[in-house]
C-alpha cells in the first residue's frame, strides 16, 4: 500500500514539475504557480505519515528554501531542471 | 493492383486505403501488452518512411518498460490513455545541422512526421492503436531514455489495444481543401467523395 501511494506521489509531484517547465518559457505565471503548487506538494510529502521516502522529498524542501521566487526565466529554468535531475535520478535508485 | 499492409498477426486484410480511412487518434487502451512482433513491424514500417535527401537522421526508442513508460508518460503532459508501449521519434545530429540552416531542421521535423504516419498506420493495420504526442518535456524524456546530447526528440507515438474505437471526427471535405489547377477552383469530380 505505502509502496503505491508513494509510487503515485511522485508521479504527481513529477508531473507537476514537468508542468511547471512546459510553461517556463511562456509570458505570465504559469510556471510560477505551477512551481508554488510543487513546494506545496513536497511540504505535504513530509506530512503524509503512508509516504515513506521523505528523505527525498526533504532534500526537495531543502531546494525551495534558497528559491528566489521572482527570478529571470533563466534562472528560475536552471532551477526547475536541477529539480528534474533530481527525480530522474530517484527514479533510478528505485530500478 | 491492391497494396495490403495487413501482417499475418492480424487476421483480417485492409486495404491501404481502409487503413488510412478508419486510422483513428487513440487514447484509451486495454491492458493487454502489444507483442514484440507487432512492435518490430511497426518500427520497421517507420525505418521505410521517406527522409529529405534520404537522410535517415531518425532514431527510434520503442519504450515497453512500464516502468520507464511510466516516466515517459509523467514527462508528457499530452500523453493520454495508460498505453502498454510507445515510440519516442526523434532526430540525431550534431547541433550545427539544427541551428545552422531552418531548412536542415524543418526536414527534419518532416521526416518524423513521414514516419509517425507509417508507425500510426501500420498500428492500425495490425489491429493496435495509437495518437502522435507533441506535448513533452524534451529534456526529461530523453534523460528517461539515457539519449545523448544530440538527439532531439520530436514526436512521442503511444500505443496499445484499443478499449474502442473512437468515432470518426469531422473532416472539412475534400472540396474545401483540394483545387484544380488554380487556387480555389472546384472540381465536379471532387463532389462525388463522400464527406466522413
Amino acid at each position: 500500500m505505502s509502496e503505491i501511494l508513494d509510487a503515485h506521489f511522485f508521479d504527481y509531484a513529477f508531473q507537476v514539475l514537468n508542468y511547471a517547465i512546459e510553461f517556463v518559457k511562456a509570458p505570465g505565471y504559469s510556471s510560477l504557480r505551477f512551481t508554488d503548487v510543487l513546494e506545496k506538494t513536497v511540504n505535504l510529502a513530509l506530512q503524509i505519515e503512508g509516504i515513506e521516502n521523505k528523505g527525498f522529498y526533504e532534500e526537495l524542501r531543502k531546494k525551495f528554501v534558497d528559491r528566489r521566487v521572482m527570478s529571470d526565466q533563466g534562472t528560475r529554468e536552471a532551477f526547475l531542471e536541477e529539480l528534474l535531475t533530481m527525480f530522474i535520478e530517484e527514479w533510478r535508485k528505485e530500478g | 493492383m491492391e497494396i495490403v499492409l495487413s501482417s499475418s498477426l492480424n487476421s483480417s486484410d485492409m486495404s491501404l486505403f481502409d487503413v488510412i480511412g478508419s486510422r483513428r487518434s487513440v487514447r484509451s487502451f486495454t491492458d493487454e501488452p502489444v507483442s514484440d512482433e507487432e512492435l518490430v513491424k511497426i518500427l520497421d514500417a517507420a525505418r521505410l518512411a521517406p527522409s529529405g535527401g534520404n537522410q535517415q537522421r531518425w532514431k527510434f526508442v520503442c519504450v515497453k518498460n512500464p516502468r520507464v513508460l511510466r516516466m515517459v508518460k509523467n514527462c508528457s503532459p499530452g500523453f493520454y490513455g495508460e498505453a502498454t508501449a510507445c515510440i519516442v521519434a526523434g532526430i540525431e545530429g550534431d547541433a550545427p545541422a539544427f541551428s545552422g540552416t531552418e531548412y536542415g531542421s524543418l526536414v527534419g521535423v518532416l521526416d518524423i512526421g513521414f514516419a509517425a504516419e507509417n508507425i500510426l498506420l501500420a498500428a492500425h493495420a495490425l489491429g493496435l492503436g495509437g495518437c502522435a504526442i507533441a506535448s513533452f518535456n524534451s529534456s526529461c524524456v530523453k534523460k528517461v531514455v539515457n539519449a545523448p546530447e544530440n538527439f532531439r526528440p520530436t514526436l512521442i507515438i503511444s500505443l496499445g489495444h484499443p478499449d474502442r474505437q473512437p468515432p470518426a471526427p469531422k473532416k472539412k471535405s475534400l472540396s474545401d481543401v483540394a483545387y484544380l489547377d488554380e487556387w480555389g477552383n472546384a472540381w465536379e469530380k471532387q463532389e462525388s467523395v463522400p464527406n466522413e
